[in-house]
């Protein structure tokens, strides 16, 4: 009864007409910091700190948590339509959503991507309300061993994530994998303090920083191809008229496959509830999920190529993610993302100290953010499908017009994480990667998913054996997540088996006729 | 007419000369100049406690300043555990348009071990500090470890979670202190280290007092002891490094110094004016109420004669020990 009490008053103290002021602010803050190419939310959101000093807290969770919710569901366009991240966090976005734009379907796919983030969003809120007297045992019960073996299952994406099909393909995405991996271990090694390969500068003590990564692997490449084909974003193809038309058909593809949704919500969900594992993972595990549940090896090799599915299965996961990190940035202070982290400071400031009463005393405001991280997105996606159209002609501006602007966003994107040169070497020398390797034909999420999980899994596997020794690997919940990750490892196998055999019968049956 | 070019050349050398050097000869006058800005560098990323001290202390230096419009801008120079922007503001122009915070520890340590290029910390110039709490070793309630007692007759090596920047205090406690103890290094600093005690992964963890006061009150974790020289009023009950009988040498460096500093050789006269406005910053009751209604920031103002007093103290000491440290992180692996 405790807990419907709180609920309700989380509600209500969002309802009131000054909380939807500043939840409004929040969100048309947050719109325009998401839309803009790699420009990290948690920059804007530390800006906004001095502002909420004097707020109540349930004021400054709408002011903060508003723009932080809408940051991901706007970087996402941004990664549709310019093949851009628009944060961090949307980067899995662009393997389908680009070259959906690309077809000339940038309305389908925002349709597609804004109807699942609305409903991932949805979800993670809700499963964050229901799940609230469990999570924190949960959260606790999760050991450093098991956080490694997540780390484990993400790797096994990769197989997943390496494109087309057959075997070759496969080599090359582990062994893509395994490059990623190693360039995640440049810096300082967690277990002694000796510096890898940072060749005596500081810029690498902590390791080559992500977002020029990101910004090179990805954008870099699409800006190269844009100025080479001298077209616009979606080519030659007429798709004046066609454009709302689109957009209705994504935001039906989102619902046709709902039950796609559900699943990457909820795998949005559970990484984001486990401590330090940042957002980057789940969008990319997700994805992973959604080319294997393609049910072909053929329609497998579609994804990265413009299947919708691939614009689902990321869009969901990053939404829901957001109700999921909650927990660990107020149960525990430890805050999933950068974004997080700011929204941490701004809790602080106005008094709310993360630990065990944000789920007792302090449970209608742990509701009330629930409820934000709802409200803005119901408020959020609606405003952007009335501009949807006029986002998608942009695909149709000559590359020549848009491509300077573009530049100029990457670049500065990438300067801001730490305001050094290294920051644009980095982005150069990873943009010249991803160029060559989108060149010939090599698969890039690998490469990414290691480098994002490489120093993680390192770290809790040198955790592990420090705490355990060997022993770690008879942890119940270490052999249930090993099951797990040998059952996505062998998924896309064994349902091309069985759908062979069952081809088989029925052609046996054929024959018989 | 060759004469007189010569003379508009040397003139014009001389008045190229005079202006290039005018900031050697500024004084106090005018400074802080009108619409300037002033950065405050963090060297950590937003939202910790490290960047929020001066994100709402930064408008009220603006207000003591004697200027009629400018700006204090809070800028995160992150990497390399802080140090990056430690250093930047160490080599940053002495002219008082730059300032930041730094703990004391980052910048002690790191450098004397040879983990980063060397400066010396005790050369910054000090504005004044945050506060400077001793950090406290706290453990599980549930854990085997009752008191101090427990710790220090442990016949099975206590596990300690904590990151490379704790090492210190690792090193205060297994060879100062004769603790038997045994290092789990790679926590993401002190939350994560807070997490693994309460998940019962490891024994004890470090850190300062405000950042886990809410899991002390409501009885979740123990403190054991602290690093301090006497007791802290916010746990009074906690006995210190001093109160257990051990060396007043060894007391009161293992602890979280937030201090206010300035590259080294700013002006005395505009480092004066710069002490004065932070001095009544960190006194004036706008801060402070913002202070006490977020519950965690906990100012606890030092001058700037006594934050260097203290640094200077924190480096001797690592100075001194340097090459016992090093011994106890070469048996890590670190070379």
């Amino acid at each position: 009864m405790d807990i419907f009490n709180s609920l309700i008053d989380g509600l209500v103290l969002i309802l009131q007409w000054k909380s939807i002021i500043y939840l409004s602010l929040g969100i048309v803050i947050g719109f325009c910091t998401g839309i803009l190419p790699g420009l990290g939310g948690g920059t804007a959101l530390a800006l906004m700190l001095p502002f909420v000093f004097r707020m109540a807290p349930h004021e400054g969770i709408a002011f903060l948590l508003g723009m932080h919710a809408v940051l991901a569901t706007t970087g996402e366009l941004t990664s549709i339509l310019f093949g851009i991240p628009g944060e961090p966090i949307t980067i899995a976005m662009i393997m389908d959503g680009f070259p959906m734009a690309k077809k000339g379907e940038a309305g389908r796919a925002m349709g597609a991507a804004l109807m699942s983030s609305l409903i991932g969003s949805f979800f993670g809120a809700f499963i964050l309300i229901i799940c609230i007297p469990i999570v924190r045992p949960l959260v606790l019960a999760l050991g450093t061993p098991e956080l490694l073996m997540v780390m484990v299952i993400g790797l096994t994406c990769i197989a997943s994530l390496s494109g087309g099909k057959g075997k070759r393909n496969l080599v090359v995405g582990f062994l893509a994998g395994g490059i990623g991996f190693l360039f995640s271990l440049v810096g300082e090694d967690p277990q002694t303090g000796i510096l890898r390969f940072t060749f005596g500068s500081l810029y690498l003590y902590n390791g080559i920083p992500l977002v020029p990564v990101v910004l090179g692997f990805f954008a870099i490449p699409e800006l190269i191809d844009l100025r080479v084909r001298g077209t616009s974003i979606a080519g030659n193809i007429p798709i004046e008229g066609d454009l709302s038309k689109g957009v209705v058909q994504g935001l039906k593809d989102a619902l046709r496959n709902f039950w796609l949704v559900i699943r990457c919500s909820t795998i949005g969900y559970g990484i984001g509830i486990l401590p330090g594992l940042g957002g980057a993972v789940a969008q990319w595990v997700a994805y992973a999920h959604a080319a294997q549940s393609a049910k072909s090896a053929e329609e497998r090799a579609g994804f990265g190529k413009g299947d919708v599915r691939g614009v689902i299965g990321p869009g969901s996961a990053s939404n829901s993610k957001e109700g999921g990190g909650i927990i660990p940035t107020i149960a525990f202070g430890i805050p999933a993302t950068p974004g997080m982290a700011v929204l941490m400071g701004g809790l602080l400031l106005m008094g709310l100290v993360p630990g065990p009463e944000m789920l007792t005393e302090n449970l209608h405001l742990t509701f009330s953010m629930a409820w934000t991280i709802a409200l803005s997105n119901f408020i959020c996606v609606p405003a952007c499908l009335l501009i949807l159209n006029h986002l998608a002609k942009i695909t149709t501006v000559r590359g020549s017009r848009i491509l300077p602007i573009l530049m100029v966003f990457v670049f500065i994107g990438a300067y801001s994480t730490n305001f050094k040169t290294g920051d644009l070497i980095v982005l150069m020398l990873s943009g010249l990667t991803g160029y060559f390797m989108v060149r010939f034909g090599l698969p890039r999420p690998p490469l990414f998913m290691g480098f994002i999980i490489g120093n993680l899994a390192e770290m809790y596997f040198g955790r592990s054996n420090a705490i355990y020794g060997s022993s770690w690997i008879y942890r119940p919940g270490v052999i249930v997540f090993a099951l797990i990750a040998v059952g996505v490892a062998l998924y896309p196998v064994l349902t091309d088996r069985m759908r062979k055999n069952t081809m088989g019968d029925r052609g046996g049956l054929h024959e018989r006729n | 007419m060759k004469k007189l070019f010569a003379r508009v050349l040397t003139v014009g050398y001389l008045s190229l000369l005079f202006i290039f050097c005018l900031p050697l000869f500024a004084s106090a006058d005018g400074f802080p100049e009108d619409g300037k800005i002033i950065r405050f560098i963090v060297p950590n990323p937003p939202g910790g406690g490290m960047d929020l001290y001066p994100r709402t202390l930064a408008p009220f230096v603006k207000n003591h300043l004697p200027w009629k419009e400018g700006e204090v801008i809070v800028e995160n120079i992150v990497g390399a555990g802080g140090y990056t922007g430690s250093r930047e503001i160490f080599y940053s122009k002495p002219d008082g348009y730059t300032i930041g915070i730094v703990m004391d520890q980052v910048v002690t340590l790191p450098p004397i071990l040879g983990q980063v290029a060397y400066f010396d910390a005790s050369k910054y110039t000090f504005f004044g500090q945050f506060n400077n709490f001793p950090s406290m070793i706290f453990t599980n309630s549930k854990s085997r470890l009752k008191s101090f007692s427990d710790l220090k007759h442990s016949k099975n090596p206590v596990t300690y979670g904590c990151d490379m920047q704790q090492i210190a205090n690792y090193w205060m406690m297994a060879e100062k202190m004769g603790l038997n103890m045994k290092p789990i290094l790679g926590y993401q600093g002190s939350s994560d280290s807070r997490l693994a005690v309460l998940r019962g992964e490891v024994d004890i963890s470090t850190s300062e007092y405000s950042s886990f006061a809410n899991y002390h009150t409501s009885g979740e974790l123990r403190i054991l002891f602290h690093f301090g020289k006497g007791p802290d009023k916010r746990a009074p009950e906690v006995p210190s490094m001093l109160d257990l009988g051990y060396p007043e040498e060894i007391a009161g460096i293992n602890t979280v110094a937030r201090t206010i500093v300035g590259p080294q050789g700013i002006p005395d006269d505009r480092a004066e004016i710069l002490r004065k406005a932070i001095w009544a910053a960190l006194n004036d009751p706008g801060f402070i109420a913002i202070c006490e209604k977020s519950k965690r920031l906990e100012p606890d103002p030092k001058t700037a004669q006594e934050a260097e007093k203290s640094t200077r103290a924190t480096a001797a000491f690592w100075l001194k020990h340097k090459d016992q440290v090093k011994a106890t992180m070469n048996e890590f692996g670190y070379r």
